[in-house]
């Protein structure tokens, strides 16, 4: 009995050394990362006048850079491609607890997806676990139950995942090279796409709804509305048909004072396949006119 | 309690001191201490349910005495069929009242005639399925004068509800674990070393291949409507892992935990994804389960003596019972009837036997011949575990048509990259698995004549991945039987 429970203290005196070896592995993990905003939000260094949230839509197709001109405001778009919206409530609520607060938030929605379990709309653990060395972050973990705080405050391992073993330095791609003011317009268009405008609207279903997605919207809308932030929800245009049902059912979630921003006009330029890269994020182009449409109908109303 | 959690994490440490240390060469202190902890254990999900434990011990135990007390074979039977209702009675209304009473409504309604059930409002109790078949094995082991019966309550006691193994197996047999509570236990040095490694090849099964297969398969069986035949095949392809890694992994770390204590429990699993037929595929997976059946049912229904007919019976019987222990839903019972049709024609060509090795014994690599009925055998089990995952039948057939749909050549809709990465933990899980396969478990004998350095950075390197992939804790999914 002896023998056995020292060399087990030693086996595990021994795996808590070598564990202690991976906080250089931890600590060298932002500086592989290529896209910067969530580590200069997290160090108090996004401070702007208007901030964007959302995912790939609104990335692409709302250019910061374009309102700041027009408006002469510090603008700034922290939309990430495939982010959920509660990936986008933690945004702003770290936003709030580490930067100055800004005066309007544009908040993208991606339509029918946006409350369901969507493998393509997630809380984009691969831009969390680079930055696992800040405790904010760490936080954010326990409480979505990814780790387990004791462990994770005992050994350095169950802090990590598999993306802080990727060691290659990461550099953007022609999709996701972002602009200053934070935007990832592209100028290109995908190929082999079918253009034609299908009518192949599904009915929405309440039930497909995940709870916690709900809430996350609420959240992020009563925070703004706590804060005393404008608080503009817009449907970036896409090569599809709207769907009217799922308005319906937005609407019933928005609280009045939120300013909701759908472009509805009879001459719609954005039937123009021109305006996109694929059948639902715009170009550069499309970026432009959308953005200009909204500053001049909503920011400077 | 879950083994997969800090409660346990406690727990076992205490329990391992007081046991070894308080308790030390009391064999009565250290049976009162096992009872004690496991009504801790099994109390810390719900203590409303203890109650049935104890009720199902102290029957059992009342009947064992009294049918080695009872010479008249009239009364002998009327005891043992006071045993199979009590035990049978808990699991009928505990679990299968309301599919009962539902599948009833449903049937009525089909000739023209509607009620409205009264459905019980009760949850079923962790593990129940489990220490009830325990129990009536004692009691029919001591009818059939294959068992003496217990004289020591607190060994008995402690027989039903030994923690490892009380809520999801192994399944065990009263003539195998039961003497072990009576004689005296001292500390094994080398049953408690070779206890840890079966443990962390647990934990390695649960924590890193089931909980995360289970994350992207959950999604896509959730899913199923909306996805492509290619994603849809993964789904099911990682279930397959995931029930593997889920079930045989909590097996692994009963048993282990039980080595800790002095306890050899019965081999749950047996590398069944390695099996060349359907018949070598029962023989190695959830084996305290399919002999309890061979023994309990299936021979005395006749086995596979008789005409052909009668095998053919015999054959559903088992595989259908078997399909609806799991669950009380269709879908069980038509996994179960799906393996029967499966086992059916080995049996019929009197083939069912002939793989009883392991493959490959003593090789390195298998034939083509081996490897491709290892493939189609998997791909069999595969297919008939989408019954087994999905909510309800319509829920089965949607994917099953999903699957061989148009879209068996379109991308798949998950994320690539996490794929990838559990793709290759699947094959990494595979291959210590492969080299292992003539063990009890694969981290028996695998590495233990490496050097010392090598063997622990191997430990380390599966320590390592646990603490790197256990993400959300996930129930083992034999709780729910």
């Amino acid at each position: 009995m002896k023998q056995f429970l020292i060399k087990l203290s030693l086996f595990f005196a021994l795996f808590f050394i070598v564990d202690k070896a991976f906080i250089l592995l931890r600590n060298s993990s932002p500086e592989r990362e290529a896209d910067k905003r969530l580590e200069q939000l997290l160090l108090g260094e996004m401070n702007h006048d208007i901030v964007v949230l959302g995912s790939s839509k609104s990335a692409r197709g709302i250019l910061a850079g374009e309102i700041e001109k027009m408006t002469g405001k510090s603008t700034y778009n922290l939309s990430y491609p495939g982010g959920d919206i509660c990936f986008q409530e933690f945004i702003l609520a770290t936003l709030l607890e580490k930067n100055e607060k800004p005066e309007t938030v544009i908040l993208s929605i991606d339509e029918i997806v946006q409350f369901k379990d969507q493998v393509s709309l997630n809380f984009r653990m691969d831009r969390m676990y680079p930055l696992v060395k800040y405790p904010e972050i760490r936080e954010e973990l326990f409480r979505l139950g990814e780790k387990n705080e004791l462990l994770s405050d005992l050994f350095i391992l169950h802090q990590l995942s598999i993306y802080n073993f990727d060691l290659r330095q990461k550099h953007f791609s022609r999709l996701d090279s972002i602009s200053s003011n934070g935007s990832m317009p592209i100028s290109f268009q995908k190929q082999a796409l079918d253009w034609d405008l299908k009518d192949d609207l599904k009915p929405y279903k309440i039930e497909n709804e995940v709870e916690g997605k709900l809430q996350c919207f609420l959240d992020l809308q009563n925070s703004c509305l706590a804060n005393d932030i404008e608080l503009i929800i817009v449907f970036i245009p896409t090569f599809k048909k709207f769907n009217e049902l799922f308005y319906q059912r937005f609407l019933e979630l928005v609280d009045p004072k939120v300013r909701v921003f759908r472009y509805e006009a009879a001459d719609n330029p954005f039937e123009n396949k021109n305006y996109y890269h694929d059948l639902t994020h715009l170009n550069q182009k499309g970026a432009k006119l959308y953005t200009e449409l909204l500053t001049e109908e909503v920011l400077l109303e | 309690m879950l083994f997969n959690s800090l409660e346990f994490a406690v727990f076992l440490p205490l329990v391992f001191f007081l046991y070894w240390f308080v308790f030390k060469g009391n064999t009565k202190g250290q049976n009162g201490l096992i009872v004690l902890a496991s009504y801790v254990f099994y109390g810390w999900w719900g203590w409303h349910f203890l109650g049935l434990i104890f009720i199902s011990s102290a029957v059992d135990y009342s009947i064992g005495l009294a049918l080695s007390n009872t010479r008249k074979q009239q009364k002998r039977k009327q005891l043992l069929y006071l045993s199979l209702f009590v035990n049978l009675g808990f699991l009928g209304v505990f679990k299968y009242y309301n599919f009962f009473i539902e599948s009833f409504a449903d049937a009525f309604l089909l000739f023209g005639q509607s009620f409205e059930p009264d459905r019980l409002n009760i949850i079923l109790p962790v593990g129940i399925s489990f220490y009830t078949f325990q129990t009536l094995s004692y009691t029919i082991d001591i009818y059939q004068g294959k068992l003496k019966p217990a004289k020591d309550i607190v060994s008995f006691f402690a027989f039903v509800s030994f923690f490892p193994q009380l809520v999801a197996g192994p399944i065990e047999r009263a003539r195998n674990l039961l003497p072990q509570f009576y004689v005296k236990r001292s500390f094994n040095y080398a049953l408690a070393v070779d206890g840890l490694r079966q443990i962390l090849w647990g934990f390695f099964k649960k924590l890193v291949i089931a909980d995360n297969c289970a994350e992207l398969a959950n999604y896509i069986f959730n899913q199923s409507g909306d996805l492509s035949s290619s994603t849809l095949i993964l789904g099911a392809f990682l279930f397959t892992f995931q029930i593997y890694g889920d079930f045989s992994g909590y097996s692994d770390i009963a048993i282990g935990t039980s080595k800790l204590f002095g306890f050899n429990l019965m081999k749950n699993f047996a590398f069944p994804y390695f099996s060349r037929d359907i018949a070598e595929f029962w023989r190695r997976w959830h084996i305290s389960l399919s002999t309890w059946f061979r023994d309990y049912l299936y021979i005395p229904l006749g086995g596979s003596r008789g005409s052909q007919a009668r095998k053919v019976r015999n054959i559903f019987i088992i595989f259908i019972v078997s399909g609806f222990w799991h669950g009380a839903n269709w879908t069980f019972i038509v996994w179960g009837a799906l393996n029967a049709l499966y086992f059916l024609p080995l049996l019929l060509v009197n083939r069912n036997r002939v793989n009883l090795e392991i493959v490959a014994q003593d090789k390195v690599f298998p034939s083509i011949r081996e490897l491709l009925n290892m493939s189609l055998t998997f791909v069999l089990t595969l297919f008939a575990w989408i019954f087994f995952r999905a909510e309800s039948l319509t829920h089965a057939f949607e994917y099953i048509s999903g699957i061989f749909s148009s879209s068996i050549f379109s991308s798949i809709q998950v994320g690539h990259t996490k794929t990838i990465i559990l793709l290759g933990l699947i094959f990494l899980f595979q291959l210590i698995e492969w080299f292992g396969r003539q063990e009890n478990y694969a981290l028996e004998k695998l590495g233990l004549a490496w050097p010392r350095f090598l063997r622990f950075s191997f430990y380390f390197f599966l320590i390592g991945l646990m603490f790197v992939f256990s993400g959300k804790q996930q129930e083992f999914i034999y709780f729910q039987f």
